[in-house]
């Protein structure tokens, strides 16, 4: 299993250095579509808006946004670019479950992500004048698990992926959907069972108050973690039945 | 090594109601170090079969085992035994060089693949030169050598084979006759699956010929080879006028006519045939100008096999 690991974390790292350029261009499209958002609100109703509570919060949601649909749209794109390139049912010969490698992609990509999302979060904060209290470790603990849900979500669009192959507008669609889930007035109870809405909410108390994450309510830790647990399984069942149907029709590998 | 037993998978037929028997219940088994090749037509089944024996396809019914284990009970233990280069030049990362290929996927199956072992397998398939060139830059020849040494950088004693020949040029083509002879040699066992005849003429020890789903000879390829050859005969005539109207009333439907000579193919049962055949000449005073045993090669069998003529 450790290896499997290693060798899908050597294979991002190699294919991040092979696209550079992809690589490039996409953080800089990050930024330039954070300033857009960024000053637009500025422009228009200042820190006193409720999208997102407060400028700090528009920063917060974003960076945890990103985070999100990185993670979700990594594992489905991931799986339909292998069926593109015929390398897909390759990967499936493995002993090691395909459901297995996924995992270690998507938290191969996760490292990377959070390599990339930190340093930009702490470079916005700075360019846009607005001070994050940010406690390194609560912010990574919540990153991790609030990612996870992502990856539950991920695994639901790689196992459609792997029957219905072109679901890229079906993608577009779940991440515009997700910006609601990460930038919501959270303090009703239920939006915080959404995925990642969890993570975002208890963010927002560190990047604002600073609440560190031993400060936070025993019952936000019971949500986070059980956010995370549910739609992880969710994930995990749901992939399993579509992997089923893509074995008994024939149409892994196909594109 | 390899038990397929009473393997059957359907697929629903577009705009029907109807299921297209893909592989309709076949068996067979592919024994250790021996080179088996499943050979048929475009759409035998042969890839699907195939397939399902390396866990890409649920068959609907049947058993298949690896070494003993079954792929539908035990997917993950039965594949650590067999490793696979799948049909076409795209199941290889092309972004990534031969040894960066053969690490990753040596890695996903939980092996770890050290340095001295990439350079001895790259060097006997002659790609130590190509290691660290990215994938998309070799040629089609040098892409399907780099799947066998991702094949091998996995250390399985099975070796499943799709259609390796397809889209190599004819010197690629023999050369890698060579190849999947050397991996007999070396004590792999292989399973081939192709509709290459050269190929399987050149390399299997066993064949299975497949045609519209189902097996119509499982044979060691010698024994084959043996029974054609024994039974072709060319006969060439000389014509007198009638000779061709005599053959008719003896039954006879087919032959060709070049010049003075008329020329008879026969596929014929035993000697005795040829002999009665050959009173029958006397009798009817068709002069025989020559009698040749005709070489046989796999094409011929493989067509008697499969339009229905054996």
């Amino acid at each position: 299993m450790l290896n499997a690991f290693i060798a899908n974390f050597q294979k991002s790292w190699i294919e991040f250095k092979r696209y550079y350029f992809n690589t490039i261009s996409g953080l800089a499209t990050v930024l330039i579509f954070f300033y857009l958002i960024f000053f637009g609100i500025k422009a228009i109703g200042g820190s006193t808006m409720d999208f997102g509570n407060t400028l700090e919060g528009v920063i917060v949601g974003y960076f945890m946004w990103l985070m999100f649909i990185f993670s979700f749209q990594g594992v489905a794109w991931g799986i339909i670019d292998e069926a593109q390139r015929g390398t897909l049912e390759q990967v499936f010969v493995s002993p090691i479950a395909f459901e297995y490698q996924m995992l270690f992609r998507m938290i191969s990509d996760f490292v990377f992500n959070v390599l990339f999302a930190v340093p930009l979060m702490y470079f916005v904060s700075y360019t846009t004048g607005k001070q994050l209290n940010f406690d390194l470790p609560t912010l990574l603990y919540l990153l991790v698990i609030g990612t996870v849900s992502a990856l539950g979500i991920g695994m639901m669009l790689g196992g459609i992926a792997l029957v219905f192959k072109r679901i890229s507008s079906f993608i577009q669609i779940i991440t515009f959907g997700s910006l609601a889930f990460t930038m919501f007035d959270l303090s009703k109870l239920w939006y915080r069972f959404l995925p990642m809405s969890q993570a975002a909410y208890l963010m927002r108390k560190l990047a604002i108050n600073g609440t560190k994450f031993y400060q936070f309510h025993f019952l936000d830790h019971v949500i986070l973690w059980s956010v995370a647990a549910i739609y992880l399984a969710a994930g995990i069942l749901v992939f399993r039945g579509f992997e089923k149907r893509a074995m008994i029709t024939g149409t892994l590998g196909q594109y | 090594m390899i038990r397929v037993e009473n393997l059957v998978k359907t697929f629903p037929k577009k705009g029907s109601k109807e299921r297209l028997r893909a592989v309709d219940n076949i068996s067979f088994q592919v024994r250790e170090g021996e080179i088996f090749a499943l050979l048929g037509p475009n759409g035998a089944g042969k890839t699907t079969t195939l397939k399902s024996i390396c866990g890409l396809i649920i068959p609907d019914s049947g058993e298949i085992e690896i070494m003993g284990i079954s792929v539908l009970k035990n997917r993950g233990r039965a594949l650590s035994n067999i490793s696979v280069v799948l049909e076409g030049n795209r199941n290889l990362y092309w972004r990534m060089t031969p040894v960066e290929n053969m690490a990753y996927f040596a890695g996903i199956r939980g092996k770890k693949l050290n340095r001295s072992e990439a350079a001895d397998i790259l060097a006997r398939l002659g790609l130590a030169e190509k290691q660290n060139e990215i994938v998309h830059k070799l040629s089609r020849g040098m892409q399907q050598k780099t799947a066998i040494a991702v094949c091998l950088a996995a250390g399985t004693k099975i070796l499943l084979l799709d259609e390796p020949t397809l889209g190599l040029d004819v010197n690629s083509a023999v050369e890698f006759r060579g190849l999947v002879k050397d991996l007999q040699n070396q004590g792999k066992t292989v399973l081939l699956s192709t509709h290459d005849m050269n190929l399987v003429e050149a390399v299997a020890d066993r064949v299975a010929i497949m045609n519209d789903g189902k097996i119509v000879v499982c044979e060691e390829k010698r024994k084959l080879i043996d029974l054609f050859a024994a039974r072709g005969y060319k006969i060439k005539l000389v014509p007198n006028g009638t000779t061709e109207e005599k053959l008719a009333k003896l039954g006879f439907s087919e032959w060709n006519k070049d010049g003075n000579v008329v020329e008879l193919h026969l596929n014929l049962s035993s000697a005795r045939e040829l002999y009665k055949i050959m009173e029958d000449f006397k009798l009817n005073q068709i002069e025989i100008e020559s009698i040749e045993k005709e070489l046989v090669n796999f094409e011929k069998i493989f067509i008697s096999y499969t339009n229905g003529s054996h």
